[in-house]
């Protein structure tokens, strides 16, 4: 391997590939980023967990196609200490893994990895293949990827349900505490499919898309689901297990409803669970709601203190008290863009649903808590 | 600043039974367990321990070092109810008491009253109870605990933080609370081997040679001790384990003996109204070494049930060799269970299982837990009748 690039765009594209790249891994090429030079004047930089995967590509001037596996903290500390110059690559004469980076004034020996020890990304093998706005997809991720279980495992209940039932996108997500549903009608029909997708990836693809751009192209394989717009491509395994049902836990209707300012709310309860923020697990962050003719929030923790807040709020349906998460509700507040929300109750023990009053393609619902 | 004393009851089941068995008076007297039974000794007369009859031996060697003595069964609730009434005199002199077992208390009074109410106290307790009560005086817990220990028997000491160097420092270093032989023959290879030594390295040394538990035991050694009292004695964990009467290598035998033991937690955190977010397994040897093995749990529980899963997964996983003496399961890391956040799924098996537990809690507390177990429980008792 043999090229030319520039200092900026190889930096920039290090960045967005270290996203996949573990820190550390028992399979050492892992932690490795893979180049790929070209004939056609393209280097590709990828990098994966083997769960999830990203791959950039920039424009190159290739001398000599190939390519190198070169870990992945130094390789991109040093690059981005260099000026931005113009780069040359090359593996050494010598032979053997040993990558040459030089510019007019600097001369560096990095020692690489066996490229035949890296995985091969599942590009090819898609069963369909469509594309999606990424303003749809960006806003929907936004919306549902609060209700999921953040940590780093693949599991149902860290995923988004990926659902297209012809011509509707529905993005649902659920940690088994709360669960957030969008849905918006897609302009061309689409095959119908269902698939788990893990929340982290669809979180690192909303951070790596280029909002200039408007559509992204998706790639559905049989374990595999691929993103891919312009120069960067990016790839999750699919989660394998079941979805709850979860249209049969909406409740429909409701008995009290309380049309609030998204704002209102989100400040009152912002300093309600300072109070309880440090309370044991089972108490942490806990609130009371009560609608009467406003809404009146409360908390209490034996050590620190209590306190009371009143919410103007228009109230429909009679009086009714909940004890819940409040870091639950704030989370559904910080992410909502419309000025004015409603929940809707049906009854203490029932789970509430917050929607915006203004559309209905979006709400998010929260199991409340049980004293005894 | 508040002066610290710890009262500490003398051979305290052994001064109840000599208390109330004149004929016992001035006798080597072993409470304990069965010796047949691998027992161990709980508590032992001062005479007893001249012939070198220590808490916690094998009753066992304990009757081959001293045959002549009188070996009683521990009856636990008489000493908890003597106890009671000691705990009654503490709190006549102060409500700020800390109880770290059945005859130990950290009780703090208002500066400078120290000696005086430690006085008072074993006076009190001499007369209204007939029991002999050790207090150590301090303005710390460390040192008050010091001078309890130079108190004993029957006595009582002030220990203050000036006096470290003279008292304190000559002491061997095994002296020291937290220091057990493993830490003591690490200290020894460095050429620690008394209190002083280890008082007179740097702060920095001993946290290099020994992590943050070297600064630890650093500023004990140089008298300096800022836990305060834990007043409403919280619960931190709860435990239960059996020694068998002979060793075990039935694994299925096990699994039953744990269903046992979780139901016996269970049964304590739901009448504490606590949870529990992890489980331990405890196993020991015929050899005597002895295994744990820890799994935290996704959502706080109170159920036998899932107390019972962990310590079988744990069991499982654990792959210790029969055959077993002991086994344990013992719960941490416990919370309140007033709140339970609900679930999309699983409610209905969650509340069905509440009803079913508070059930045969009800049964337990009427009836007497042996009342009613689960199925797998009662192979260990088939097998008993074999």
């Amino acid at each position: 391997m043999h090229l030319t690039c520039t200092q900026p765009q190889l930096y920039s594209a290090l960045q967005k590939v270290n996203r996949a790249i573990p820190p550390n891994s028992p399979i050492p090429s892992l932690t490795a980023v893979h180049l790929q030079a070209t004939d056609a004047g393209l280097l590709s930089l990828t990098g994966t967990d083997l769960e999830f995967g990203v791959s950039v590509t920039i424009s190159a001037e290739v001398f000599t196609p190939g390519q190198a596996l070169i870990p992945a903290r130094i390789f991109t500390d040093l690059i981005r200490h260099l000026p931005p110059v113009e780069l040359t690559l090359k593996h050494d004469e010598a032979g053997g893994e040993i990558i040459q980076i030089s510019t007019a004034n600097s001369r560096i020996n990095l020692n690489g990895m066996d490229t035949s020890q890296y995985p091969e990304l599942p590009r090819t093998k898609e069963n369909v293949k469509f594309e999606i706005p990424i303003n749809l997809l960006q806003e929907g991720i936004k919306l549902v990827s609060i209700a999921a279980g953040s940590e780093e495992i693949n599991n149902v209940f860290h995923s988004i349900l990926w659902e297209i039932d012809n011509e509707n996108l529905n993005l649902v997500a659920t940690d088994t505490h709360r669960l957030a549903f969008f849905t918006k009608k897609i302009e061309k029909p689409i095959e119908s499919q269902k698939i788990l997708i893990p929340s982290r990836a669809l979180n690192e693809l909303v951070r790596l898309l280029p909002s200039e751009q408007e559509k992204v192209t998706i790639g559905v394989g049989d374990s595999y689901v691929y993103f891919e717009v312009n120069n960067l491509f990016l790839y999750s395994r699919i989660v394998a297990g079941q979805f709850p049902q979860y249209q049969q836990v909406i409740p429909q209707g409701f008995n009290t409803r309380a049309q609030v300012k998204t704002k209102d709310l989100q400040e009152a309860i912002e300093r309600a669970v300072v109070i309880t923020r440090e309370e044991t697990k089972t108490r942490s962050y806990v609130i009371k709601i009560r609608v009467e003719h406003n809404l009146n929030i409360s908390s209490q923790a034996e050590q620190i203190g209590n306190l009371e807040e009143n919410v103007e709020a228009l109230v429909e349906g009679p009086p009714l008290e909940m004890i819940i998460n409040g870091r639950y509700l704030l989370d559904v507040l910080r992410v909502f863009p419309e000025e004015e929300i409603n929940l809707e109750f049906l009854t203490s023990l029932k789970p509430v649903i917050i929607r915006p009053v203004e559309r209905n393609n979006y709400f998010c619902l929260i199991l409340p808590i049980k004293t005894r | 600043m508040k002066d610290i004393l710890l009262c500490d009851l003398d051979a305290f089941f052994a001064s109840v039974e000599q208390r109330d068995h004149p004929e016992y008076r001035g006798r080597p007297v072993i409470v304990g367990g069965n010796p047949e039974a691998r027992g161990v000794v709980s508590a032992c007369s001062y005479e007893a321990r001249r012939y070198g009859v220590r808490s916690a031996m094998p009753m066992k060697k304990a009757l081959r070092l001293c045959p002549q003595a009188v070996v009683l069964p521990v009856d636990m609730p008489r000493y908890k109810q003597v106890s009671r009434k000691v705990f009654a005199v503490f709190e006549r002199f102060t409500p700020e008491i800390e109880q770290v077992s059945i005859d130990e208390a950290y009780l703090a009074v208002p500066g400078g009253r120290g000696m005086e109410t430690a006085r008072e106290i074993r006076r009190a307790v001499r007369e209204e109870l007939d029991l002999p009560l050790s207090v150590g005086v301090s303005a710390n817990k460390l040192l008050a605990k010091m001078a309890c220990e130079l108190a004993k028997p029957d006595g009582l000491k002030a220990v203050w933080p000036q006096d470290v160097p003279e008292i304190i420092w000559p002491l061997p270093v095994n002296k020291l609370p937290g220091v057990g032989p493993k830490t003591e023959e690490l200290l020894k290879k460095i050429g620690i081997f008394t209190i002083g030594h280890l008082a007179n390295r740097t702060e920095r040394e001993m946290t290099t040679k020994l992590g943050s538990y070297g600064k630890e035991l650093y500023l004990l050694a140089n008298g300096i001790d800022d836990r305060p009292l834990e007043l409403i004695h919280e619960v931190k964990s709860i435990g239960r384990e059996i020694t068998f009467d002979r060793d075990k290598t039935d694994p299925q035998e096990i699994l039953a003996v744990l269903a046992f033991l979780s139901e016996e937690v269970g049964y304590r955190l739901r009448s504490k109204r606590l949870k529990c977010q992890s489980v331990t397994l405890k196993i020991r040897r015929e050899d005597f070494s002895t295994f744990t093995r820890s799994r935290t749990i996704r959502e706080a529980t109170d159920s036998d049930g899932d107390i019972y899963r962990v310590a079988k997964e744990l069991f499982e996983q654990s792959k210790i060799a029969p055959p077993w003496r002991l086994v344990g399961v013992q719960v941490s890391g416990l919370l309140p269970a007033d709140f339970r956040q609900l679930s999309l799924l699983g409610d209905a098996g969650r509340e069905k299982e509440e009803k079913l537990l508070r059930a045969v809690d009800g049964l337990r507390r009427k009836y007497g837990k042996g009342v009613v177990h689960r199925a797998v429980v009662l192979k260990r008792q088939t097998r008993n009748v074999k």
